[in-house]
């Protein structure tokens, strides 16, 4: 059945309801898990998740960063679900697999230098904290070269159906970390103190990545995707789902009591705003070369997109060694290593995507 | 010359991305040849001690490894002035250790002297950041209540007039900020 919508959106080709819907609640419940118990400014964000993940299942020892996210394992899950109720589970890879690894390593990479992926970024925004702006700024720049490669006919190749256990792979290896979280066997680990041992309680984190993960395999929503499409084709229907989702973590930062406009003060920052802007440009360039970012790769790896689900354990890998090869920033700012890593990805995206011609 | 690679200079996108390339990979160069490591450190597996110096090995010598145990002890013993003495007898050996620093900062700010404190701990951010900013408890938890108060006092100091024209205003500024972002909490 149609849903009527407004004549407003009747405007805006491609425009729907899934997005708006997906928008404001993204928005809303980032918000709400803060209250319910995660970090500050960090009720969602996909490579400080992973990287809790990393640590927990010993891939990393850093004894702060250790902790499954439930929230990780309900967009997947929501998105396996739903697609197979709408009957869009169609398990599809081999399109450079290897390179995709490569690239989701690079997201995390990029992410680590400005402490949060492009959700959280726009979470921190929204919160208030000014230091955001350099990284949406580096963000948007990234996103505009890659957009200007894209023109240019750089593809990573065709997707080819593949057999259908492939597809269930990353939906299967979610399904055991919620054994892992439920059970909690003497091989994971969990941090006592630090982020990793600050969290809202299993099943509300649960539940909200369930009901994220199903919403926006409905609606595309990404962070990346709505600003290529906007770029590439002036395309505003996912970019009004992304606005939308600032607006409504606004108003549910402020209604909450977590609004704190300003460059200081700010939870998990720091002030190396060039370092934000290049940290983010590497992500925004990766993720469009990827096809969406680092949170709508998780959502395809759950509709049986086996591309992505590479780039998912590329993730993981990332969120695992920015640890163990000191990349990650921190509130005294960005390391050495982590310099070196982010120059490297961006040297290494444009000579991806001057070589990957059709 | 170039032969299969003539592709690259087709269009002003390919050349400046060559441009971009070269640029990066010189910036990297010098980078890599200006940064000197302060500290080379290696993780060992041990996750479970409790004893911050067991986490990493640092190549100490055996004179430094002994003191900076002794050093250990003297602030578990909340003898914060031998333990002031000693990690700085320490620097005298070895002035890159970072540990000497955090217990210098520790036991500044168990005797009540923030400014000491803070400045010795950024000192061991710098010289070894992947493990004190990060894995230490310093100026976070528990120590948050007892901090904020001082913070948020420096803070309204710094804003007067007065303090602007202070010789290392800026860096005493940027010492303060850090603390007070440190203290916000966050996922880092």
């Amino acid at each position: 059945m149609k849903l009527p919508t407004p004549k407003f959106f009747d405007k805006i080709p491609g425009l729907n309801w899934s997005i708006i819907i997906s928008g404001i609640i993204f928005g809303v419940i980032g918000v709400l898990l803060v209250t319910a118990g995660n970090p500050k400014h960090t009720g969602i964000c996909i490579s400080c998740f992973m990287e809790g993940i990393a640590g927990s299942i010993g891939l990393h020892n850093n004894p702060r960063m250790m902790y499954i996210r439930p929230e990780i394992i309900g967009f997947i899950l929501g998105a396996f679900i739903i697609s197979l109720l709408s009957k869009d589970f169609r398990p599809s890879g081999g399109s450079s697999p290897v390179i995709r690894f490569v690239l989701g390593f690079l997201t995390i990479v990029g992410s680590a230098m400005f402490i949060g992926c492009p959700v959280k970024m726009l979470y921190r925004f929204s919160a208030g904290d000014l230091t955001a702006l350099a990284a949406i700024a580096g963000l948007i720049a990234g996103v505009w070269v890659g957009v200007l490669f894209m023109r240019e006919g750089s593809y990573l190749g065709d997707e080819n159906p593949v057999n259908k256990l492939n597809g269930w792979i990353i939906p299967l290896c979610a399904v055991l970390l919620l054994v892992f979280v439920v059970l909690k066997p003497s091989f994971i680990s969990q941090s006592t103190r630090g982020p990793g041992a600050v969290f809202a309680p299993l099943w509300i984190s649960l539940a909200a990545g369930l009901i994220l993960g199903g919403l926006t395999q409905r609606s595309r929503f990404c962070v990346v995707g709505s600003l290529r499409n906007f770029i590439l084709a002036n395309d505003k229907s996912l970019l009004i789902g992304l606005i939308l989702m600032i607006v409504a973590a606004i108003v549910a930062s402020v209604l909450t009591g977590q609004f704190h406009l300003g460059m200081y003060d700010q939870p998990g920052s720091h002030l190396s705003h060039g370092w934000s802007f290049m940290g983010m440009f590497l992500t925004g360039f990766a993720s469009v070369i990827l096809g969406g970012c680092p949170y709508r790769q998780l959502i395809l790896a759950g509709e049986g997109n086996t591309d992505s689900g590479v780039a998912t354990l590329g993730m993981l890998a990332a969120a695992a060694l920015v640890h163990d090869w000191a990349l990650a920033s921190s509130t005294a700012g960005p390391t050495f290593n982590g310099k070196i890593a982010v120059l490297g990805g961006i040297a290494f995206c444009f000579i991806l995507a001057m070589t990957s011609r059709e | 010359m170039l032969g299969k690679l003539d592709f690259l200079w087709d269009s002003w996108l390919d050349k400046a991305s060559c441009v971009a390339v070269m640029v990066i990979f010189v910036t990297i160069g010098v980078m890599l040849y200006t940064h000197q490591p302060e500290v080379s450190a290696n993780t060992t597996t041990d996750r479970s001690s409790a004893n911050i110096n067991n986490r990493f090995i640092l190549k100490r010598s055996p004179a430094v490894e002994k003191a900076l145990a002794q050093t250990a002890k003297l602030y578990e013993a909340k003898k914060y002035n031998e333990t002031i003495a000693l990690a700085g007898k320490i620097l005298q050996m070895d002035k890159k250790e970072p540990f000497a620093y955090l217990y210098l900062a520790r036991a500044y700010r168990k005797q009540g002297n923030l400014a000491q404190g803070v400045a010795n701990y950024s000192q061991a951010i710098k010289l070894h950041p992947d493990f004190v900013d990060k894995r230490s408890e310093d100026f976070l938890g528990r120590n948050k209540k007892e901090l904020k108060p001082y913070v948020d006092r420096a803070i309204t100091i710094s804003r007067r007039k007065e303090f602007r024209s202070k010789p290392n205003y800026k860096k005493i500024l940027k010492h303060i900020y850090y603390l007070q972002r440190r203290m916000a909490g966050g996922c880092e």
